[in-house]
């Protein structure tokens, strides 16, 4: 089934826009936070995360239903234009601003809470770094889109079995560089 | 916990790094909520003014649906063109080797209209076992131009030659003048000394056609092109080719003239052995002898006679309107002639057939073209994504 599938086509597009932005709602959030985890600038994931809603709206009539679900197929979407975006960074080689440093914004915003608290997010956003791109996407794939590991397949082009043992892999690293001794 | 182990957990075993990763999310700004939701909400139709920032605004760009027809479509007109040249050329070259297939002797009726024919020269087999020098001229005129061709070719010609030269005279004139244009032909023969061998003439009143003539001419040799031109010049009559061509049979003739003069030479050495003999024996002997010789001499003498006919005169043929204007058959008017069952049957066949042969055609283009622009199309998409792969891995 498809998102503008339905029998008139006033309720084909109706219907159609309905469902996007019932997509759209339950996805934003969680779109950008995938997009800034790939790109660690805010400006540039908002930018591309408007760009990722903007494709899915003109290519919602493309939708398959039997190839996964829409929220797959979203971040699909969102994943290429980040990786169009990282392309673009490298063709320009030099750049007149070096992107924000997220983690020292976030720091800021911590100031007001638990000292504990501030030095687990820390290590957190520490270890989170310190992952490869690939597995630092893997994470936000599946914690900040909540994708399944059949998703996580559809999105990143591999088997679900793959998917699932790269994912482990990277929560495991994950895991120990918190747990490390600082 | 299990660190080493490979086997992916189940949902729930991540719980721990949910809330890690839940404590450090990001989230967006409300002011780039706000403007995303409003540009949702306008369903990405642009605002009035400056694009705002994210906004892709591209509307001269092609659509990406439109990419793989577009491909497509430059490939397919690519293609025809390709093909199409490449048919023309051979069509080209077809035309330009064609007359170079034609006999020369043949009429070229696809010639200039010039007055200049072609002429060509060519060793033949002689019947008598001697090679033969054969020379032929054509000319042809859509006019009534003069038959300036075999001027040209008595010239090829060395003087003191024994040839035997034949010519044919195609001419047309209007339907009703064929009879008088057949008077006309007669006189010329008798002006010119020559013979009427054979010829037909159909006159015909009707303007539709039918009028014809044909003639088989003996001309003296001398006066052929003498003939020729009175012949062409002929009231109401137009030139529409001329035809010379020409044997050289000097070696036959000095042949034969030396095998005569051999024979003769025979009998007079025999006769003089008659004279001498003295016995009944040797002078039956002589005598049958002499009789084979007289033989041989009369024989000789009768080829040369002939070879030397062929030699002082020419044939000429001549023929009026030879393909003939013609005849327009009135078809009698069918009753039934307007409509029936097997002439829509076989139209609809024929259109049936015809629709099958352009679609054929179509498709024998259509699909390698799609086959390449699909091919063209896929490597693009892994190209790209390689790319897109290669981005994140290089990505800090």
């Amino acid at each position: 089934m498809r998102l503008g599938a339905a029998t008139r086509p006033s309720e084909t597009e109706n219907e159609s826009w309905e469902r996007f932005e019932a997509l759209y709602r339950s996805s934003r959030d969680d779109v950008y936070a995938y997009v800034l985890t790939l790109l660690g600038d805010r400006a540039a994931a908002e930018d591309v995360t408007a760009v990722a809603f903007e494709r899915a709206y003109r290519r919602r009539r493309t939708f398959d239903r039997h190839r996964g679900d829409e929220r797959g197929w979203l971040f699909g979407i969102a994943r290429n234009a980040a990786l169009d975006e990282l392309r673009r960074r490298r063709r320009t080689a030099t750049l007149v601003v070096d992107p924000e440093d997220v983690s020292e914004d976030a720091l800021a915003a911590d100031g007001d809470e638990d000292e504990d608290e501030v030095v687990r997010r820390a290590a957190v956003r520490e270890a989170l770094a310190a992952l490869a791109p690939r597995e630092r996407e893997l994470i936000a794939l599946k914690f900040h889109a909540g994708l399944t590991n059949a998703e996580l397949a559809s999105v990143l082009g591999v088997s679900e079995s793959n998917a699932g043992t790269l994912l482990h892999r990277a929560v495991q690293k994950l895991r120990r560089a918190v747990n490390a001794p600082v | 916990m299990r660190p080493f182990d490979e086997i992916p957990f189940g949902e729930s075993d991540y719980s721990d790094v949910a809330l890690l990763v839940a404590s450090v999310r990001e989230w967006p700004a409300d002011d780039f909520a706000r403007d995303l939701d409003a540009r949702v909400a306008r369903r990405f139709v642009p605002e009035a003014g400056p694009v705002a920032r994210g906004q892709t605004s591209r509307p001269s760009r092609l659509p990406r649906w439109a990419a793989g027809p577009a491909v497509a479509l430059v490939a397919g007109v690519v293609a025809v063109v390709v093909v199409f040249s490449g048919g023309g050329g051979a069509a080209v070259n077809n035309a330009a080797s064609g007359p170079s297939l034609v006999d020369h002797s043949q009429h070229n009726t696809k010639a200039a209209a010039a007055t200049h024919g072609t002429s060509t020269r060519k060793l033949l087999p002689s019947t008598a076992g001697y090679g033969a020098l054969s020379t032929s001229s054509s000319t042809s005129n859509s006019g009534a131009a003069g038959v300036s061709g075999a001027a040209s070719f008595s010239a090829a010609v060395a003087p003191g030659a024994k040839q035997i030269r034949s010519a044919q005279l195609d001419l047309s004139t209007q339907n009703v003048h064929v009879n008088q244009v057949a008077q006309e032909i007669f006189s010329v023969v008798g002006d010119v000394h020559g013979t009427v061998l054979s010829s037909h003439i159909t006159t015909a009143t009707q303007s539709s056609g039918g009028g014809y003539a044909s003639f088989s001419l003996s001309i003296p040799t001398g006066s052929l092109q003498n003939a020729m031109t009175e012949l062409s010049r002929l009231h109401y009559v137009g030139v529409v080719s001329s035809d010379n061509s020409s044997q050289n049979v000097s070696h036959q003739y000095n042949s034969d003239q030396r095998q005569l003069s051999d024979a003769e030479a025979l009998r007079t050495s025999l006769l003089k052995q008659l004279a001498a003999a003295t016995t009944e024996q040797e002078i039956d002997s002589i005598k049958a002898q002499l009789k084979l010789a007289e033989q041989q001499i009369n024989s000789w003498q009768s080829t040369l006679g002939s070879l030397q006919h062929r030699i002082s005169y020419s044939n000429l043929s001549v023929q009026v309107n030879q393909n003939g204007l013609p005849f327009v058959p009135v078809r009698k008017k069918h009753p039934a002639s307007g409509f029936t069952i097997g002439h829509a049957g076989h139209d609809a066949l024929r259109v049936l057939v015809v629709s099958a042969g352009v679609a054929l055609i179509t498709l024998a283009v259509l699909i390698p073209v799609g086959l390449v622009a699909a091919l063209l199309m896929w490597l693009w998409v892994w190209l790209r994504q390689r790319r897109r792969e290669h981005a994140l891995d290089v990505a800090s």
